[in-house]
């Protein structure tokens, strides 16, 4: 018997070309570096660094974290070193791998967000933007850019106008229909959306009756929100024509194929990163190895192939 | 990596000293360093627990694996105390900046606080200090005699360490802190430095004594953590900046273990 091809892992999105539809999430990677020494970034499709701004920020005080039953929340407070710090002193390292850089930018105007991405068109390295208009950690006037379809729809248009990089918009969760928001996202010149981001809750206490993160509220991550995530995916896949990245507490094969068969062109992995630090590596290969057992010759036959009769 | 579990015994009522074969570890950590040690594929806990180095195994001089001495205080640690030997635990480490030992040298007094289960990375410390021919002054403390963990290791090193117990079950009934604090009152124009680990409470005092006894200290920090790499930016401390204002520093990377000077309480 001859032996079988190596299946295509290849994907497209919409502008990005990513080697593999792994990803490693914004947030959960730091800005790659930090995992270099487990395994060779170079294998995964692509990283998405630490939410960066114009400025460097300090974020939150801790406590900014809290288990909960298989997942954690979070309120970091988009702490980062700022773009000039990213570009001057962790791209050039990171450049060095052979994978997709995607940068996650953030603002508390619109304005900051135009400035972010004037400052990364042209830059070598960056693969692409994903423009973060969902965290729930900052006010802005007490709503977040991603709850409101017209904001978002301004907001992604002004960006639009300002890079020729492909442009992911990733997508809060906390929200009526996040098909709207997707729409709005769409309508105004998004490449790819990456949804969900973490769904806004709290945690207490009891032997201190104080809330267990300094911010009160945080973000909840982790497998615990995983069918959400592949809900909202699903329900986005049917009213797009643009590419969806998958994110939301996967952490093994299965899931990362429950995803490609809801909707996901590619995913993004983030919790997981943190209580199985060679996860992503693992997965490239364990994807790999499912498509050549399911005689799959690419891993875009996978897209959408939910069975709904 | 996944590393098989040499041994694990209780050594005090819901406190367990285990023991872990690396000699990739043990080879390279240095005290106040830790692991992220991963109880389990159970998705509840989720995350890996951070456990300091409490010691280094060694046969004819090579080091072949690390002890990890901890209490029993949530449903990671109740999970981590079924573990027996053979089994293995996902370890990643050894990770973050442990105590500076680099200016040590004679004519120098390291004066060693450790309070309950912060007594975890002073004895590899004590170990440390004594290869490089130090003789650190030993205060531990604890709640009773019983929570007096490790006593005889230190003894092992011919150290004598002054004791304290909140019930005055064994040695001087008080805080580690009082002890410590009539010590370098006796002891005024020390040239020493303080090396401690415990409760926040007490490190915060051993800082305050320290600044007002004109000796530098370094301190041993815990927080929840996630990724123990510096990527989750979860663990962090309030530390003060070199000219002014504050910034927040990260216990697994900068820290564990950071100046008392430096942290903002």
């Amino acid at each position: 018997m001859v032996a079988r091809a190596s299946p295509s892992l290849s994907v497209e999105l919409n502008g990005l070309k990513l080697k593999n539809p792994i990803i490693a999430a914004s947030g959960t990677f730091g800005y790659g570096l930090e995992y270099a020494p487990l395994g060779d970034l170079g294998k995964l499709g692509g990283m998405v660094t630490k939410g960066l701004s114009m400025w460097e920020e300090k974020g939150n005080p801790p406590p900014r974290i809290c288990e909960t039953p298989a997942g954690m929340l979070n309120s970091i407070g988009l702490e980062n070193i700022g773009m000039e710090n990213f570009i001057s002193q962790k791209l050039p390292q990171l450049i060095q791998y052979d994978t997709a850089i995607i940068v996650n930018i953030w603002g508390r105007e619109i304005d900051d967000y135009i400035k972010a991405a004037e400052r990364l068109d042209g830059v070598n390295g960056v693969a692409a933007l994903e423009v973060n208009i969902s965290c729930p950690n900052i006010k802005k006037g007490g709503i977040t850019f991603g709850t409101d379809p017209s904001v978002t729809f301004e907001l992604v248009q002004a960006v639009r106008g300002k890079t020729s990089l492909p442009l992911l918009v990733k997508l809060t969760p906390n929200v009526t229909d996040i098909t709207l928001i997707a729409r709005s996202a769409e309508d105004a010149g998004a490449n790819a959306l990456s949804l969900i981001n973490t769904l806004l809750g709290m945690e207490i206490d009891v032997s201190t009756r104080r809330p267990s993160l300094a911010n009160i509220t945080g973000g909840l991550s982790g497998p615990a929100i995983r069918p959400v995530a592949l809900r909202m995916v699903y329900q986005t896949a049917k009213k797009v024509n643009i590419p969806i990245v998958g994110v939301g507490g996967i952490s093994s094969v299965a899931d990362v194929i429950k995803f490609m068969l809801a909707g996901a062109s590619a995913v993004q992995i983030g919790t997981a990163n943190f209580f199985d630090p060679t996860i992503c590596w693992r997965l490239v290969n364990e994807l790999e190895e499912y498509l050549r057992n399911e005689n799959i010759s690419d891993v875009n036959q996978l897209v959408g192939a939910l069975r709904e009769e | 990596m996944s590393l098989p579990l040499r041994k694990q015994n209780s050594i005090a009522p819901g406190y367990w000293l285990l023991s872990l074969k690396s000699a990739q570890i043990a080879s390279v950590a240095t005290p106040g360093q830790f692991v992220m040690l991963k109880i389990g594929k159970s998705f509840d806990p989720l995350l890996p627990r951070p456990m300091s180095i409490h010691s280094i195994i060694k046969e004819d001089n090579h080091r072949l694996g690390f002890t990890i001495l901890y209490k029993v205080v949530g449903k990671g640690t109740r999970l981590l105390a079924e573990k027996r030997s053979g089994e293995s635990l996902a370890i990643v480490g050894p990770l973050g900046t442990g105590f500076n030992l680099n200016h040590i040298a004679s004519g120098y007094e390291p004066i060693v606080v450790g309070g309950g289960i912060g007594i975890a990375p002073l004895l590899f410390l004590a170990h440390e200090l004594v290869e490089k021919g130090q003789t650190p002054t030993v205060f531990l403390g604890a709640n009773s005699q019983e929570e007096l963990l490790a006593l005889d290791e230190f003894e092992s090193l011919r150290l004598t360490p002054k004791v304290s117990t909140e019930d005055g079950s064994k040695g001087v009934k008080g805080m580690v802190t009082d002890l410590l604090a009539s010590y370098l009152d006796d002891s005024k124009g020390s040239q020493g430095e303080i090396f401690a680990c415990g409760p926040a409470p007490m490190l915060k005092k051993v800082a305050s004594l320290a600044k007002s006894y004109g000796l530098k200290s370094q301190l041993s920090l815990e927080q929840r953590m996630a990724c123990g790499l510096g990527a989750c930016l979860g663990c962090v401390v309030k530390i003060r900046n070199k000219n002014s204002g504050h910034s927040y520093q990260r216990v697994c990377t900068e820290g564990p273990v950071f100046n008392g000077e430096d942290i903002i309480w």
